[in-house]
């Protein structure tokens, strides 16, 4: 591989290090420099570049250490181990019909909050919750006015017994007016109904849609860890392998370990399966560390057997 | 809607059935329950799964929540006051004392 940093200077070999130099480059940067090396004018004047092999399967989660999981689990590791040999796990052609299933699904979702934002219909939990509330506010008034109908009927049927004529016009007059505005507000309330049925029925066909996605998802999740375990079951006697043999190099570059650690110690060290899973993988593409374990990028690339940058 | 509850292992099989033949009266599967559309047809259903398996199935007939027309406004605004605390951690019963809101014992005893 060829790396030329931002001050024209270049490096060349299949271990750099530039931990050692006092370059100030972060893993981050080389690791998108490797992944967007395409193989144009290497004249370009780009702040990073590095000509090397583009990076095959596996080195999305392999191309640096420290991976970018916190905590990767030897199944995870050993997905992407499996991945760089070309190897399938048996559920590889079940999770990928899955996987594009879900795609589709998820797509017909999008598709379908557009078409709803372009005809105006708004099915979210804020519009529903707002037509609840109009029903019950329509609810509430209904009620209020029937029980001052109802009043005001009494009222009326008293002045007549009592022969008030008088009183009994106004008291007919204040009736009238409250049956037209019941009949106003009930008209409303059916409305409001009607309007938050339809919404319901909307919020079903989405609540489907959901479901489907949901089992979908889980059914995704459960080949997922089809396929961890199937690799992790394959290799993972070399797996451990690895790990006896790293845990058998000096321990050079490995600061504030006092006495040099034992396999099962490594194994509960990100770093050191992260390192593990690096030399069973199958990459061409160089690998950046940015971690400690060896003593040179040297020791490092002859180890993973990978080319190597070290920051 | 209807809600039917199935609670043993045949029961379930004949919802599951019933599930598959008549997907137009359901309206969601749950595991060993469903909810049906509230039509005679789902009535006719849910009953003879009642016939046939009597005590391992329960029907319930559900309505929508509308908690502007159910809930007092002191519990709803407490569940979104709540929700929307600074601390995570804090307990509701912590949370609710020295306010207004009801606390957990309170509404305990009252009814909907």
């Amino acid at each position: 591989m060829r790396l030329r940093l931002p001050d024209g200077s270049v490096y060349e070999g299949s271990a750099i290090d530039l931990a050692s130099e006092s370059v100030d480059i972060d893993a981050d940067a080389v690791v998108a420099a490797v992944r967007a090396d395409d193989g144009t004018d290497a004249t370009d004047p780009g702040p990073l570049r590095i000509d090397c092999p583009s990076p095959g399967p596996g080195h999305d989660r392999l191309g640096r250490v420290p991976v970018s999981a916190s905590s990767p689990s030897r199944g995870w590791l050993l997905a992407a181990v499996g991945r760089s040999r070309g190897r399938r796990a048996p559920v590889a052609d079940d999770l990928a019909r899955l996987e594009a299933r879900l795609a589709e699904h998820r797509d017909r979702a999008a598709e379908e909050v557009e078409a709803d934002e372009r005809e105006g219909v708004d099915t979210s939990a804020a519009a529903l919750r707002d037509a609840r509330r109009r029903v019950a506010a329509a609810g509430d008034d209904e009620s209020r006015l029937r029980e001052r109908v109802a009043t005001l009927r009494g009222r009326v049927n008293a002045h007549r017994d009592a022969g008030d004529d008088e009183a009994t016009a106004a008291a007919r007059e204040e009736l009238v007016s409250a049956a037209t505005e019941l009949s106003e507000v009930e008209t409303e309330r059916v409305a409001a109904e009607q309007r938050l049925s339809a919404l319901e029925r909307a919020v079903r066909a989405d609540r489907d849609g959901r479901e489907a996605r949901l089992k979908l998802a889980d059914a995704v999740e459960n080949r997922r860890r089809e396929a961890r375990a199937h690799f992790a079951a394959e290799l993972g006697e070399a797996f451990e392998a690895a790990l006896r043999d790293l845990a058998s190099l000096p321990a050079t570059a490995t600061p504030a370990v006092d006495s040099p650690p034992g396999p099962a110690a490594l194994e509960s060290d990100p770093v050191a399966r992260a390192l593990a899973a690096v030399r069973l993988a199958d990459l061409s593409a160089p690998v950046v560390l940015s971690c400690g374990r060896f003593s040179d990028a040297e020791a490092a690339a002859d180890w993973l057997g990978v080319p190597v940058v070290r920051c | 809607m209807l809600l039917v509850v199935t609670y043993s292992q045949a029961a379930r099989t004949t919802l599951r059935n019933i599930c598959r033949t008549h997907e137009e009266v359901v309206v969601r599967r749950l595991g060993r329950a469903a909810l049906f559309d509230e039509t005679e047809l789902a009535a006719f259903l849910a009953l003879r799964l009642r016939e046939k398996h009597d005590e391992a199935v329960q029907i319930e007939r559900t309505e929508p929540f509308n908690e502007f027309a159910a809930v007092p406004d002191a519990v709803r605004e407490a569940a979104a006051a709540y929700e929307d605390r600074e601390s995570p951690a804090t307990p509701y019963s912590k949370f609710a004392s020295g306010t207004d809101h009801p606390s957990a014992a309170e509404m305990k005893r009252r009814e909907l």
